[in-house]
This record gives C-alpha cells, sequence and structure tokens, in this order.
C-alpha cells in the first residue's frame, strides 16, 4: 500500500473541502487571536486597580471572536449539490467543528496563564466551547453569515451580570461571565456544544443567497 | 426631483434590473427588481398616491428594526439585573444607561450597521445603484438610516423606562437629559461608522470585529488614568454628590457625531466633495481636545445635592438629599446605637452621610457608602449598617497620633460595644488583640454611670486626637 500523496484523491478532497469553507483564514484568526488576547490579559491585569474580575473582558470577548470566525466559515456554496453526494455529510461536519473548537480552545487557554480568581484557562475553554455551539446553533438556523449574532446578543446581556456573585440561576443563564469552577455554568456550555454541533452536523447550515462568499 | 429626471432614471432602473435578473437568475434565485433605495420592487407601486418615500421603505424594512428590539431588549435586560444599584438616583441611573448603552448598545448596533453596510454588495446591485440619479450620499444615508435610527430608537426607550422607574425612588433635581441625548447620538454615531465600515470592508467576520474592536477600545480608553479616558463615550461617573458642566453633553455629541459624520462624507461624497469632511472632522479633534483636557473637571460637586437632611433624634441622623429617603430606615437601624449615644458627654452630636471620606466638623460621626446596605432605598443589611456607623463614630481621622496600636484597640473595642454585631474579620491575618478584648470585656462589666463617664472621657480624648489621655477602663 503506498502512502498518501498531495495528489491522492483523499487529500485533494480535503484540501478543495477546506478552502471551499474559507479554513485557511479562519485558522489564521485562531492562530492571530492567541496573542491578542494574552496581551489583552496581560494589559488588564497591569493596571493600577485590577480588581478580582480583572480579566472577564478577555474571558468573554475573546471566544466570541474564535466562534464568529469559526461559524462565518460553515456556509456551503452550493447545498442543493452536497445534498446528492453519495457519502454522508455529518461527519465531515462533525470534524470541522471538533477540530476548529479543539484548536481555538487550546490557543485561547493558553493565552490566559494562572487563575486570578479563577477567571483562567478553565473558564476561557467552557466559554468557546459554549460560544461556538452558540454560533453552531444559529448557523444552522438563521444561516452562517449571521451566526455570530445570537452570541454577540447573548455576551451584551449578561455582561454586567458578571459583577454579580457567582452562582444561583445566574450560572445557567450567565454561564459566559462565572468564573471556571461553576458546574452549572460548564453544564449549559457543554449542552451548547453538543446542541450546536448536532444540529449543525446534521443540517449543515442554513441555505443563503447569492453573493454568500462575502 | 424633477418628472423628468424620474423618469429617467427609472428608464435606467429597467435597464439594470434586467441584469440584475440575469444575475440572479444564475445564482439559481429569481430576479428581485429593486427600488433606488434597494428594497423591493412592487408592481404599480410607483404610481399609487399613497406611495411610501424611500427612507419610510427603508426604515421598515431590512436589519433596522430587529437591531432596535434587540437592543431594547438586551438594555432593558442588563438594566434589570443592576436595578438594585441604580434605582436610587438620578445620576446613577443616567450613568448605568451610558454604561449599558455604549457599551453593550452601541457595539451591537454597529455590528448589526456594519452587516446592513454589505447589503448591496450581497445581492449584487452595487453597479445597478451606481446609475440612479440619487446622489451616493443620499444613497448612503438612506442605506445606514434604518441601522443608525432604530438602535438609537431603542436606547431612548429603554432609558425611558429606566428614568420612569428611577421616578419613584430617586430624589433631587432630576435626570441628566443632556447626557442621555449625548449617549444615544454615540449609539447613532457609533453605528454609522459600523456602516461605512461594512461598505468599505468586503469580508464576513466584519461586523463581529467591528464590535469587538469597539468593545476594545472603549475598555483601553476608559481606563487610561489621564483626562483621554473622558474620549471613551461610555465612561461612568461613579458619585450622586457631582453634576455634569452644562456643555459635557453637547461637546460628546460633536465628538462621536464630528466623527461618524467625517467618514460618511469621506465615503460617499462625490470627489469635489470629499474636501468636506475635514469640517466635521475638525469639529470632531476640537471637542476631543475640550474633553481630555478637562478630563474630571467635567464633574463639578453639586452643592445642593450633598445639603444634609436630618431626623429629629438625638444624636441625630443626616442624609444627604440625593438619599433623603433613605432616613427614615437609617434612623431605624441605628436607633440602638443611638440610643447607647444618648447622654454621653462629647459624643458626636450627628452621624451624617458623607459623599466622600473626609470629616467637615469634629462633632459629626461620618459614614461613606450608604448605598451598600440599601436596595431601592430599604434598608437590606441594617446590623451591618449600624456596624459600619459605629465604626465611623469611634475613629476621628487623627494622623501620625502616638501609640496607634492602643488608640485601635480602643476604637475598636469603643466600636463593638456600640455596634448590633461584631465587625466582621475581613482580611486572614485580622486577629483579636488582648488589649482590645481587655477594653471590650470591662466596657460591658461596667455600671452605666462609671461607663457613661468613661465614655465622655474617651470621646473627648479621641476627638482632640489625643489618645493618651484616655485612662484605663
Amino acid at each position: 500500500m503506498s502512502p498518501l500523496n498531495s495528489n491522492s484523491p483523499l487529500n485533494s478532497n480535503l484540501l478543495l473541502y477546506a478552502r471551499s469553507r474559507a479554513l485557511p483564514m479562519t485558522i489564521a484568526v485562531l492562530v492571530a487571536a492567541a496573542p491578542a488576547t494574552a496581551w489583552c490579559a496581560d494589559w488588564l491585569l497591569t493596571r493600577s486597580d485590577p480588581g478580582p474580575r480583572a480579566r472577564l473582558p478577555v474571558l468573554v470577548l475573546a471566544p466570541v471572536l474564535v466562534a464568529a470566525a469559526i461559524g462565518v466559515g460553515l456556509y456551503s456554496h452550493g447545498d442543493e449539490l452536497d445534498r446528492t453526494a453519495v457519502r454522508p455529510w455529518w461527519p465531515r461536519r462533525g470534524w470541522h467543528l471538533l477540530l476548529l473548537t479543539a484548536l481555538a480552545a487550546g490557543l485561547l487557554a493558553v493565552a490566559v496563564p494562572g487563575e486570578p480568581q479563577a477567571y483562567g484557562a478553565a473558564a476561557m475553554a467552557r466559554n468557546v466551547l459554549g460560544a461556538v455551539g452558540v454560533t453552531a446553533l444559529g448557523a444552522a438556523l438563521i444561516g452562517a453569515r449571521l451566526s455570530w449574532l445570537p452570541m454577540l446578543v447573548h455576551t451584551s446581556a449578561v455582561f454586567l451580570a458578571g459583577q454579580a456573585e457567582p452562582g444561583g440561576s445566574g450560572a445557567v443563564w450567565a454561564w459566559s461571565v462565572q468564573p471556571g469552577a461553576q458546574r452549572a455554568a460548564w453544564g449549559t456550555a457543554v449542552a451548547l456544544f453538543a446542541a450546536g454541533t448536532c444540529l449543525y452536523a446534521l443540517r449543515g447550515a442554513r441555505p443563503e443567497g447569492p453573493g454568500s462568499r462575502r | 426631483m424633477s418628472t423628468h429626471r424620474m423618469s429617467h432614471a427609472a428608464g435606467r432602473m429597467s435597464r439594470s434590473a434586467d441584469r440584475a435578473g440575469h444575475a440572479a437568475g444564475r445564482t439559481g434565485r429569481a430576479a428581485e427588481p429593486l427600488s433606488p433605495a434597494g428594497a423591493p420592487w412592487q408592481p404599480g407601486h410607483a404610481h399609487s398616491p399613497r406611495r411610501a418615500g424611500p427612507l419610510l421603505t427603508e426604515l421598515r424594512r431590512g436589519a433596522g428594526l430587529p437591531a432596535g428590539a434587540a437592543t431594547l431588549a438586551v438594555l432593558l435586560f442588563a438594566m434589570f439585573t443592576k436595578a438594585d444599584e441604580w434605582l436610587s438616583d438620578w445620576t446613577e441611573t443616567t450613568d448605568m444607561l451610558r454604561v449599558a448603552g455604549l457599551v453593550l448598545g452601541a457595539p451591537l448596533a454597529a455590528a448589526v450597521a456594519c452587516w446592513q453596510g454589505g447589503r448591496e454588495r450581497r445581492r449584487r446591485t452595487e453597479e445597478l445603484l451606481a446609475t440612479v440619479a440619487r446622489p451616493p450620499l443620499r444613497q448612503a444615508l438612506l442605506a445606514a438610516a434604518p441601522a443608525v435610527v432604530w438602535p438609537v430608537v431603542g436606547y431612548l426607550l429603554t432609558a425611558v423606562v429606566c428614568l420612569a422607574w428611577t421616578w419613584q425612588y430617586a430624589g433631587g433635581d432630576g435626570p441628566h437629559v443632556s447626557l442621555i441625548v449625548a449617549d444615544a447620538t454615540g449609539i447613532g454615531s457609533l453605528a454609522a461608522l459600523g456602516f461605512v465600515v461594512g461598505r468599505v470592508v468586503p469580508w464576513r467576520l466584519a461586523p463581529p470585529v467591528v464590535a469587538l474592536v469597539m468593545y476594545n477600545i472603549e475598555l483601553l480608553l476608559a481606563n487610561q488614568e489621564s483626562g483621554i479616558s473622558w474620549l471613551s463615550p461610555g465612561k461612568e461617573h461613579i458619585s450622586s454628590w457631582d453634576r455634569p458642566v452644562w456643555w459635557f453633553g453637547p461637546v460628546s455629541m460633536v465628538w462621536t457625531a464630528g466623527l461618524a459624520a467625517a467618514a460618511l462624507l469621506a465615503y460617499a461624497a462625490r470627489r469635489r466633495a470629499r474636501a468636506l469632511a475635514l469640517a466635521p472632522l475638525a469639529a470632531a479633534v476640537t471637542a476631543a481636545v475640550l474633553l481630555a483636557q478637562t478630563g474630571d473637571g467635567l464633574w463639578r460637586p453639586d452643592p445642593a445635592s450633598a445639603a444634609l437632611v436630618c431626623d429629629e433624634g438625638t444624636p441625630r441622623v443626616c442624609a444627604t438629599r440625593v438619599h433623603s429617603r433613605m432616613l427614615p430606615d437609617a434612623s431605624r437601624a441605628l436607633a440602638g446605637l443611638t440610643a447607647k449615644l444618648r447622654g454621653i458627654p462629647n459624643a458626636p452630636a450627628r452621624i451624617v452621610e458623607a459623599p466622600v471620606d473626609s470629616r467637615a466638623s469634629r462633632t459629626d460621626a461620618a459614614l461613606t457608602g450608604w448605598d451598600m446596605y440599601f436596595r431601592r432605598n430599604r434598608i437590606a443589611e441594617p446590623e451591618m449598617f449600624a456596624a459600619n456607623a459605629a465604626i465611623g463614630v469611634t475613629e476621628p481621622y487623627c494622623p501620625n497620633v502616638a501609640d496607634a496600636d492602643r488608640y485601635s484597640d480602643l476604637n475598636e473595642a469603643v466600636a463593638d460595644w456600640l455596634a448590633p454585631i461584631p465587625r466582621p474579620k475581613n482580611m486572614p491575618g485580622d486577629q483579636t488583640e488582648p488589649g482590645y478584648t481587655r477594653v471590650l470585656k470591662r466596657l460591658k462589666a461596667m455600671p452605666d454611670g462609671e461607663r457613661t463617664r468613661w465614655l465622655g472621657g474617651y470621646f473627648a480624648a479621641t476627638r482632640s486626637c489625643h489618645p493618651e489621655r484616655v485612662t484605663a477602663p
């Protein structure tokens, strides 16, 4: 059995898939987001009076950015054509979302080392999971082009709730502004990620009109 | 527009619409002729005597109305979650509206406006609209209108609801209306900037990036140590006893609206008129310099808000006018403390709410941070409030006092005897000192007459910052 080379059908199929979903641009955004996040987190901690929740803005906003980058790449150029394919799409869509989420969560978690008052790597990984889940749900229900909107609306609505005491019912509806150890916040984020991944993998993104690439 | 120009434009529209139909057909979507404003065209619509203008058509359709509804929902929800913190006075309400509107609402509005800015590109009608007689600036203003107007309406409705809610709790002179108008202008201006970015940048990720960049710029600006921080439209000012200078609101409007007008003119004006963008830009820069140079002076102390309103007890309990509706509950919470102080010579004559940690009179005990213990003018933690008041009564400001440890032990022991609960141990290193324990035990065991005499001597010595004159109890 000969090793796979760049001309093998599998490789070229994957390359075509990656290019058609703008994966190079998505990965570039994820990679660029990590140092920017690290710089912002450091800057917030070096202020004169940082406070216990100093890194909260970064913990909330960076996952929104990477989830948006992943979400806008979930479109399909020809959904009618895709439906005629012999192979099922769900494994490819599922792996697409899982691998990008793992990459984003890993990169951003490394960008916020330590746990200043529990707004550290664990909270960042949880927020990436939840944000990607909401964005994937958005892609399946309203289209990839606007998939970032539900997470942005949620973030805007709960941002001020981050100054309240953690826990209680807020750990469920304001999961993204909770410290890393809140179990209910983790449960919500994981449930959102599972729902978003399953729905997107099974249904794909909602078809878009003309001009879908921009 | 004259009849001749209208028919000329309509002729060009019909030819261009054919091209748009071919383009749409290639993508598998039915051809959709468009009005000059970009809205779907209805047969016979142009001849209707009740034809809606392009502005009304734009306002009724597209992303604007949902964006306004989302802004309203987000702001109302955010304000509701923090209601206990701002409902007690007008300045707090105005501040919280400013933070919610500019830090949360404006980036969302800008993202939707950016999305709206890319509408013609997504519909592939840019060439078609380039053939329309209407000037590009007017086209851009019409297209931007829904994404600018509706979020502003959402903010203003939020402000009306929150101010009406505050009315039943707040005392004082009323809301700072000019700041609310400035905030609405700021939201509209940031949305207009987002629209221009959407027109210029053909990138799917542009709308969320615009929102996140705005969040970050506002955070960066607001956290600067210098006067530059006041260039952030969402910068808050936490003091219920200050008022903004009269020109703060108008100059803030010039700052944000000037930037937006400059960007719109630079993008959409015809080539010869593009230099006009320098005028609003110059106005914005001038306003920015004024704001940054004035810095914290944009808010001035308001003596009327800090004027004291007192009860009739002995010693008297006084709240500032802003918090005068807290006074009945405050008097009740401090009833035990004032009963213990009554009849003690040299004890403070008044327990007063102090806007800042300062002591205007040696005969008063100052108490800061009332709003920490109150929710909507009703006291939430009466025992903590009384314990904090006991600390205020027993710790006159005496820098460089001799034998600071003994002074501290005496103060803590007297405070704990006055307070309904012992003071909380905040720090892990907080330990009970033997001197404190001995003084407190002796105070509790003293006969009433002896205790009154000793406390009279204690208050006389500490008021004059000579704690060494206090005899051992």
